[in-house]
């Protein structure tokens, strides 16, 4: 009963925040929101007994990618004209068909697949509280997925590498 | 019914007693501060002035709080908290005394004893740096919009290199518990075997709470007070209590890694953990008493260009030796 409220909870946090992203005109308010919605992914994770996920979910989301969000629109700072300007009637009609295409497909999606009643994965919250949640990933990370994991490496260290070669000529 | 009892006394227990320590921490900074300078600091209200940060709570309550007229007044009232929350909630998983038996139950002392702990710091510290930004943006002035970007990038900066020196216990103990850290220092503190992560630790630590000599975000001379120069009253109260929190759970996080948090012979184990707070947190104290503060090129290069490279060369050093040693 209590694990259920706290799921309602945490669904309704989700999926307001994701809503007030696009509703709110101030996007600063929308970066605050988004935020909201990853803190309140963070804690159906915690439910499903995924700590791990759910502290990286706050570490890398929540506190250093919505950072670098924050500083962009705090810098920018747009005022009201600006953020009007940018509104096209192209924009908003793209903007509709496009969002309304999505959510066709996962209503289709929930309607023609067993998602609720699907095989499960290798990691259900039992097992998950048996085997520790930091283990459960290290493990899969250094065995089945070390190629991507690997190659995910590499796809950052370039991107970093890239930023340098980036600031440095600006610099010049 | 019985276990929730509990959870809430300890709940109730370990948060007072941290806003206690907390505010006579201000009171005994200036008091250390007077003494390096040899002066003798608030000795007027009470003995020693003891009732000093009583008074200071009661004149700040009593204080019209200020919101500028070109504020964005919700979250110029909420980034404080923002900020105060996390500072506190951090202190959850922190494991300050060994288990005592109540009422013929068992208790461990520590309110939560979370498997992946020291995320758990990280990831509070990360939201935390909200409050400073929020705070910073929201008051729509220019000072404070500077000092917070400053505050950020340094956060965010001696964030990396801060997790990476608790890396080497983590590796030696096996487990992000700060419990298990403390459980696995039974017969030696984990500064013998991690002198390096222990010294990139204590400047990191210095760094993270924005204290002397990395004070830059609140650079007097040219900042005026920083993020929070248009904060007064209550909402002035609720940063300045959480650079405090802050700074005693990052003292109580040293402890634990590495110098075997509650464990030490003879004085019961909540003396001990509490004798390790205080020295560092006397410590804090005596290097801002003691020294000058960073250029802000400096403080970034050294973060960056000797702090961070270090503490990866600990962490690699540190798996090697525990891989050969199997």
């Amino acid at each position: 009963m209590a694990g259920q409220l706290f799921f309602y909870f945490l669904a309704l946090l989700t999926v307001a925040g994701a809503v007030a992203v696009v509703a709110l005109p101030n996007p600063l308010y929308s970066v605050l929101s988004l935020v909201a919605t990853f803190l309140g992914l963070a804690g159906l994770y915690l439910s499903l007994n995924a700590q791990f996920v759910a502290v990286v979910q706050v570490i890398v989301y929540a506190g250093a990618i919505m950072m670098l969000f924050l500083f962009v629109v705090m810098l920018i700072n747009l005022g009201r004209e600006e953020r009007q300007a940018l509104r096209l009637p192209v924009q908003k009609l793209a903007g509709t068909i496009i969002g309304l295409g999505v959510f066709a497909g996962l209503v289709n999606l929930y309607a023609t697949t067993p998602l609720l009643t699907g095989a499960k994965g290798l990691f259900p919250a039992a097992r998950l509280a048996e085997v520790g949640s930091v283990q459960a990933v290290g493990r899969l990370l250094v065995t089945q997925y070390v190629l991507p994991f690997q190659a995910m490496a590499v796809l950052l260290f370039v991107g970093i590498v890239g930023a340098v070669v980036l600031a440095r000529r600006r610099a010049r | 019914m019985a276990d929730l009892a509990v959870m809430l006394v300890k709940v109730v227990a370990a948060f007072g007693a941290l806003l206690l320590l907390a505010a006579y921490m201000t009171w005994a900074e200036r008091r250390v501060f007077a003494l390096v300078q040899v002066r003798y600091g608030p000795n007027r209200v009470g003995p020693a002035g003891l009732l000093q940060p009583i008074a200071d709570g009661i004149k700040l309550m009593f204080k019209e709080s200020v919101i500028p007229a070109q504020a964005d007044k919700l979250i110029f009232v909420l980034a404080p908290l923002v900020s105060l929350v996390p500072a506190m909630a951090a202190f959850a998983v922190i494991p300050f005394g060994s288990s005592v038996t109540l009422f013929g139950r068992q208790v461990d002392l520590i309110v939560a004893d979370v498997n992946v702990g020291v995320l758990y710091i990280f990831a509070l510290s990360g939201i935390g740096v909200y409050g400073i930004v929020l705070g910073a943006w929201a008051s729509n002035s220019k000072y404070p919009l500077l000092g917070g970007l400053r505050s950020a990038a340094q956060l965010i900066s001696y964030e990396l290199s801060l997790g990476m020196s608790l890396l080497g216990v983590v590796l030696i103990a096996g487990s992000l518990s700060l419990k298990d850290i403390v459980a696995a220092q039974a017969h030696y503190p984990f500064i013998l075997l991690q002198p390096l992560g222990f010294l990139l630790f204590l400047v990191c630590m210095l760094a993270e709470t924005n204290r002397s000599p990395f004070d830059l975000p609140e650079a007097e001379s040219e900042l005026t007070g920083g993020f929070h120069t248009e904060y007064s009253s209550m909402h002035f109260a609720m940063y300045f209590l959480a650079e405090y929190c802050s700074m005693i759970t990052l003292s109580a996080v040293a402890a634990t890694f590495f110098l075997g948090g509650w464990r030490g012979p003879l004085l019961p184990p909540v003396v001990w953990f509490l004798v390790k707070v205080v020295a560092f947190m006397f410590f804090f104290m005596w290097v801002r008493a003691t020294t000058p503060r960073l250029r802000y090129d400096q403080l970034m290069g050294f973060g960056w260009k000797v702090l961070l490279p270090l503490a990866i060369l600990n962490v690699v050093a540190t798996a090697g030796v525990m891989a050969f040693l199997g």
